[in-house]
């Protein structure tokens, strides 16, 4: 029914001419897999599709198009990680469209695998709340609840006035946020190091989660400069360390949770662990909490006299 | 060299990066006034605490600095108004992540130090390099030597 | 003459070859399934296909080519890399993977001289391959001139048959391998087994018609298809990372005075700064420019040059796209344009 209404708005906002392009989702070539589509013709719409399998975060493509008149379905997180594209005039507000949609949280193919114990899906669909797969002679009903990315748990939606259209009602979302940083901090600190390293020993330094996120915007990355060049394309796990270190604190306070990074990461690399704790302390220390307040200063730019100071001598 | 003849005389290398209008002018009066320091510090020289971005921090550890110490003005003292305010926050993350990812917290650390401060700031130098020598070479986010 | 080996047997082949080779074999690591070293008692993985192609282990994601240091006397010096003299077995590699080995050769060794540091890994290789009974999802090498049991690259192909594999000795250096550790021969039944599991895989292993391709593409640098295809692309190296025949690379000098190391590191034609010119133009501008330069080379450019196309259909880059950007898609669009 979601999908019918936000087909009949693509294709009408086409029709009528108020977009140029409409950027949405469309059938993907894999079992339960979803790609981005860009319409420019209202006859495209109808073959929009919505759900669990809309894993990508579209705002990420906006900039693309500095002079079209884009629409663009967003979910609560991606409707988080708009708040702040607008706030960094990466996006003129005007030029948008934006189309709401309700989300009941993405697939993490990374815990779909697991829990089929890397079996290979060969057919998908999703019924209500239940993931319906099938592979080489065998079947299996998994509840999404089971297999939604770790950053839905706890998901908000930004103030209702960013949206231009709003289809239906977003569902609370359960669940702690902090939860895989919470189990993270049990750890000592010779462990923590050892399982960030095996995670950074992963890293191909592919960029897909920097690519993939829609606040790592930068025309030059500072892993692209050549002079001086800051990170050194070897396979030294540490290179891999000053990469994410880094770029977590540039995206600090701008970082929405959208889990976009982490789902594109070939190597199921888990870069919350990063971000997240960053987030928290942004909320603790600062009282900053990214994506809900278009009104807000940025986290990095802005200040209060009395920020904590315990930690300097 | 032994191993134990190498731990002998292992000295902490400790990036120092200095505001230009405080705490480099403070390190410059513990000079003038003959202040003894260790001299295990290698000083940086920048515009303003708040032009330290983070990934000099990280890469002066993972290009073999066993400490770094960013010091800049004390608060409401900066040159360019709220450079330190900003640096401040930044830091206050930094110092929390490179924590949480199992780095020794005196492995980077921070300080106000004025112009005026030249006592102050050989005291900090002394009990920075105190507390990376107790820590011991650094290890981690370091970059394995190759070549 | 077709071999056969035991079920059973397979740990003692394994042990067998670790000798005088350095043996790598799909291996449990984590979730995924990689090649890596053996060691004794240690399983390989006999289903699906290696996440991470093998071109990793003959031309590897980072390398030392040399290392070089200014001597006592103030002259500088340069000094090889030691290395393991031992050639490289590979056990398990699939026939995508092998027929990648075979497409990286070309560029690496149809030149004088030949690059050196690829023809220390590749000079002596065993490849003993694993024909696929399951082609996955996005398997499609029968649409670029493979077969899940093809033998290109190969110097024994195995296939699974009950109780143990039937052996094919493809190669000269294969046939003497076999010949050497006395395998039984394989019985007609095995054989017929064999033969009927190779016929069933390539039944699903084809797709799309690949054929004229390059000569089409010669004449489409400038259609407008390019600006559409880039579209979704994040602008990552994914595809290009685990594509078993992409083999573009960087070489770069790391060291402090007095001393350093030369490597050849991946890099990816999907990197702005893959293209860019010191005087900060950059040629291949947008992601549009990138995109067409992955599908030209490899569908155009390489194959007018060697014959066939760089790309042996193993679908790792399907997997792997973050925003499912299929290339049997685009093939497949690529061939009904006009």
């Amino acid at each position: 029914m979601l999908e019918g209404l936000l087909r009949e708005e693509a294709a009408r906002l086409l029709r009528e001419k108020a977009v140029d392009v409409f950027v949405g989702y469309g059938p993907g070539s894999l079992p339960l897999r979803s790609t981005p589509v860009f319409l420019r013709d209202p006859a495209g719409a109808d073959s929009l599709v919505l759900g669990p399998t809309c894993e990508n975060n579209l705002t990420r493509y906006l900039s693309r198009f500095p002079k079209e008149r884009v629409g663009v379905v967003v979910k609560a997180c991606d409707a988080r990680a708009l708040v702040e594209l607008c706030r960094e005039n990466q996006v003129d507000r005007k030029r948008i469209h934006v189309v709401g949609v309700p989300c009941l949280g993405v697939i993490s193919r990374q815990r779909l695998d697991q829990k089929l114990g890397g079996r290979e899906v060969t057919g998908g669909s999703i019924l209500g709340d239940q993931v319906v797969c099938s592979g080489h002679g065998w079947e299996a009903n998994i509840p999404l609840a089971e297999v939604v990315h770790p950053s839905c748990a706890g998901c908000r939606l930004p103030q209702r006035d960013l949206f231009d259209v709003f289809l239906g009602e977003d569902p609370a979302k359960e669940g702690s946020p902090y939860a895989e940083v919470e189990a993270w901090e049990l750890q000592d600190a010779d462990q923590r190091y050892q399982r960030f390293s095996r995670e950074m020993e992963k890293c191909l330094r592919c960029y897909a989660c920097r690519q993939a996120c829609p606040a790592c915007y930068c025309p030059e990355c500072f892993v692209d400069r050549s002079q001086p060049a800051w990170v050194g394309g070897s396979d030294d796990a540490s290179e891999a360390m000053v990469f994410h270190l880094v770029r977590t604190m540039h995206v600090a306070g701008r970082c929405v949770d959208c889990g976009a990074c982490v789902r594109a990461c070939p190597q199921g690399i888990d870069l919350r662990i990063l971000t997240k704790r960053v987030e928290r302390d942004a909320r603790a220390l600062f009282d900053f909490e990214p994506g809900l307040d278009p009104g807000h200063k940025t986290l990095p730019g802005s200040f209060r006299p009395d920020d904590p100071d315990d930690f300097i001598k | 060299m032994t191993a134990s003849s190498c731990a002998q005389t292992w000295e902490p290398k400790i990036v120092a990066f200095l505001c230009h209008w405080c705490s480099y002018a403070g390190a410059d009066l513990a000079g003038i006034s003959r202040l003894q320091y260790p001299p295990n510090v290698r000083v940086v020289r920048v515009p303003c605490s708040g032009s330290v971005n983070p990934l000099y921090i990280v890469k002066a550890l993972q290009q073999g600095a066993d400490g770094v110490l960013v010091s800049g003005c004390h608060p409401g003292d900066c040159h360019y108004l709220a450079g330190n305010y900003v640096a401040r926050r930044r830091f206050g993350l930094l110092k929390n992540l490179l924590e949480h990812v199992g780095v020794e917290p005196d492995r980077v650390q921070f300080s106000w130090v004025s112009a005026a401060e030249g006592q102050k700031f050989s005291q900090v130098i002394k009990e920075v390099t105190e507390s990376v020598r107790k820590l011991g070479p650094a290890t981690k986010l370091t970059k394995a030597r190759r070549g | 003459m077709a071999r056969f080996i035991p079920e059973a047997e397979l740990e003692s082949v394994l042990s067998r070859l670790a000798g005088p080779y350095r043996l790598y074999l799909p291996l449990l690591k984590g979730d995924q399934v990689e090649f890596g070293p053996w060691s004794e008692g240690e399983r390989p993985v006999l289903e699906g296909n290696a996440y991470g192609a093998a071109k990793q282990l003959f031309f590897p994601r980072s390398e030392i080519l040399f290392s070089f240091s200014t001597g006592p006397d103030g002259r500088p010096g340069i000094d090889e890399v030691g290395r393991d003299p031992r050639p490289l077995a590979v056990f398990g590699i699939r026939p995508c993977d092998a027929r990648s080995v075979k497409l990286l050769d070309n560029v690496f060794l149809r030149q004088d001289p030949p690059d050196s540091i690829y023809l220390s890994h590749r000079q002596g290789s065993l490849l003993i391959g694993l024909a696929c009974d399951h082609p996955g999802r996005s398997c499609f090498c029968g649409s670029l001139g493979g077969s899940p049991a093809g033998t290109e690259g190969l110097d024994l192909l195995l296939t699974a048959v009950d109780g143990g594999f039937t052996v094919d000795p493809v190669s000269e250096a294969g046939r003497e391998y076999a010949s050497g550790e006395g395998w039984p021969e394989a019985s007609a039944a095995q054989v017929a087994q064999a033969r009927a599991a190779h016929g069933a895989a390539a039944a699903q292993a084809a797709g799309v018609d690949t054929s004229g391709l390059a000569e089409k593409l010669e004449r489409m640098f400038d259609h407008e298809f390019w600006a559409r295809l880039h579209e979704k692309c994040l602008g990552c190296a994914a595809c290009t990372f685990f594509c078993p025949t992409c083999h573009c690379f960087d070489v770069v000098d790391e060291g402090k005075p007095g001393s350093g190391i030369r490597l050849r590191n991946w890099d990816s034609c999907m990197f702005p700064l893959f293209t860019l010119h010191t005087s900060g133009h950059n040629p291949r501008m947008s992601g549009k420019e990138r995109m067409r330069q992955r599908v030209m080379h490899k569908f155009c450019y390489y194959p007018l040059r060697f014959g066939p196309p760089a790309c042996v259909g193993c679908g790792r880059c399907i997997e792997v796209c973050p925003v499912n950007l299929d290339i049997r898609l685009v093939l497949a669009e690529l061939g009904g344009l006009a």
